[in-house]
């Protein structure tokens, strides 16, 4: 049965907001290819509410002692933890990676979020008694006001709700989310549990938006800095920017993992890392292995093992637990991952002429 | 020769045809001249480059523009530990395939996979997103004669020669 998709919205100040964009995004479940919801580009006023809104709550959030602000942290580990497999079904069901790997991409947000529960201890300062005679210098770190976080699509729960969020609010600062447009979800579903923990209106809020609404992030006055993962052509125009609004920036970008295979290595356990590497989350990772330099002498022989251990991969739905591996997230990367196939191809590789096998590659 | 020993397109998965579905595939002697095999794919793409030695292969993967992370598989603690040592990469992976740091370490790419000056999570996340504030304070004594003078630099330098005026 085809679920009507479901019209999403924006938090600004703890209030969840229908746009007034006439302007929405599809976003699929991979496994069937259906539309599971639309989420809005949100406009430019919309985007500054979020960002006024971050501004209004800091004052009292950075003046509540860094102790009773990770009381809120460790109430939000506790509720991730009860809607785990919750969590992991928005997740697999949005972006397309098994059950297993959705999981983790869960849980990875309450490893931060234990980290940062830490803070008190963590952002206390340094002092020195009669540094000069009669004179004594006390450190403090202290939050700045309101960040931006640009989330991708390939990891919707760790990298918003991990990596973005907890030590920035636990270190007193207030955020706005923006998630990745295909698969905006989980980070919907996990500011609701943020606010179910407690935190006070304002602190994280969320919007979907176009690029052109997503630039006011890099440029407002009242964006104290910004932290993107994405692309490196993105990264690099999110730096050059927000750097040159005097922000401070962390882009994560694009990577190119290669793994040195020598002669002496486990060769079964190396292919089968190898498999993992670069099939898990069916190759969208910042830190999946998609090359490996082998010493000629023991390639064919580490070529046959992995020939072998793929077709033990089996393709399925996200949500079904024996599935080995999901889809890609959804149709323009599934055409984008294809096309630098046939690139490859182009580039002068012979293609393999083996037959079909059912659910999996041409061997 | 280059080769595409394993094609992944077009797999059918019965009861899900209209999903977005990829099976694995493999490229075999990919050279450093074919862009499948230095640009990000993000999919389930391997492609295998032979080498002679451990040289040449550090040498392949030291060319990169990007460097997240980087994996050597041996039983060779020597080897091992000069890879470490010398690969570009800002996550090292000895017989791990996918070295993420857990979130007390941080995240650490090096070249064109990270703009910026202090990574995600670890202590580079918490002085992200803290900024430094120094108080230096003196209190004077309640009697006038034993205050002291104001000097140019107002206590606020250490290697100033006490008699020096």
């Amino acid at each position: 049965m085809l679920e009507e998709p479901k019209k999403l919205k924006y938090c600004a100040g703890g209030k969840w907001l229908e746009s007034k964009t006439d302007k929405f995004m599809d976003c699929y479940n991979p496994s069937t290819g259906e539309i599971i919801a639309k989420a809005p580009c949100c406009t430019a006023e919309e985007v500054e509410s979020a960002i006024a809104a971050g501004k209004a709550a800091f004052p009292e959030w950075a003046d509540t002692p860094a102790s009773k602000r990770v009381q809120v942290l460790y109430r939000m580990k506790a509720l991730v933890d009860e809607h785990l497999e919750e969590l992991t079904h928005i997740l697999c069901k949005e972006e397309g990676k098994n059950w297993r790997e959705s999981m983790g991409d869960v849980l990875k947000v309450n490893e931060v979020v234990e980290f940062a529960c830490g803070v008190p201890h963590l952002m206390k300062g340094v002092s020195g008694m009669n540094v000069s005679v009669g004179y004594d210098t006390v450190m403090y770190n202290e939050p700045l006001g309101v960040f931006a976080g640009i989330a991708p699509w390939n990891f919707p729960a760790m990298i918003p709700h991990g990596w973005m969020t907890p030590l920035c609010i636990a270190t007193g600062n207030t955020i706005v989310l923006k998630a990745a447009s295909f698969v905006p979800q989980t980070s919907m579903r996990l500011l609701e549990l943020w606010q179910e923990a407690g935190l006070p209106d304002g602190v994280i809020n969320l919007v979907t938006t176009s690029r052109n609404e997503a630039e006011i992030l890099l440029r407002h006055s009242d964006v104290k800095g910004v932290t993107f993962v994405g692309s490196t052509k993105v990264g690099g125009h999110i730096y050059a920017t927000a750097a040159a609004n005097g922000k401070r920036v962390q882009a994560l970008t694009e990577a190119k993992n290669h793994a040195l295979v020598l002669r002496d290595c486990k060769l079964e356990r190396t292919a089968r890392g190898i498999i993992n590497a670069y099939c898990g989350c069916a190759g969208a990772r910042c830190m999946a292995c998609p090359v490996i330099v082998v010493e000629d002498c023991i390639a064919d022989e580490v070529i046959a093992l992995l020939k072998k251990f793929v077709g033990e991969l089996s393709l399925g739905p996200a949500y079904d637990p024996e599935t080995g591996m999901g889809p890609i997230m959804n149709e323009g990367h599934l055409k984008f991952v294809t096309d630098w196939i046939q690139k490859g191809v182009d580039e002068g590789a012979e293609t393999g002429r083996g037959r079909k096998r059912s659910g999996g590659s041409r061997v | 020769m280059p080769k595409l020993v394993v094609d992944g397109r077009d797999p059918v998965v019965p009861g899900y045809e209209n999903g977005f579905y990829l099976a694995p595939s493999i490229f075999d002697h990919v050279t450093e001249e074919m862009s499948v095999g230095r640009e990000e794919i993000f999919g389930p793409v391997l492609c295998v480059k032979r080498v002679k030695n451990f040289e040449e292969g550090l040498a392949i993967m030291n060319a990169s523009r990007f460097a997240n992370g980087s994996v050597i598989y041996t039983q060779n603690g020597h080897y091992a530990r000069e890879f470490s040592k010398r690969t570009h990469a800002g996550m090292v992976g000895i017989n791990v395939g996918i070295p993420v740091p857990l979130g007390i370490f941080g995240f650490t790419g090096h070249k064109q996979s990270f703009f910026g000056d202090l990574h995600v999570m670890g202590m580079d996340g918490v002085r992200f997103f803290t900024e430094q504030k120094n108080v230096t304070a003196t209190w004077f004594p309640e009697d006038a004669e034993a205050c002291g003078e104001v000097d140019t630099w107002d206590g606020t330098i250490s290697s100033m020669p006490v008699d020096s005026k």
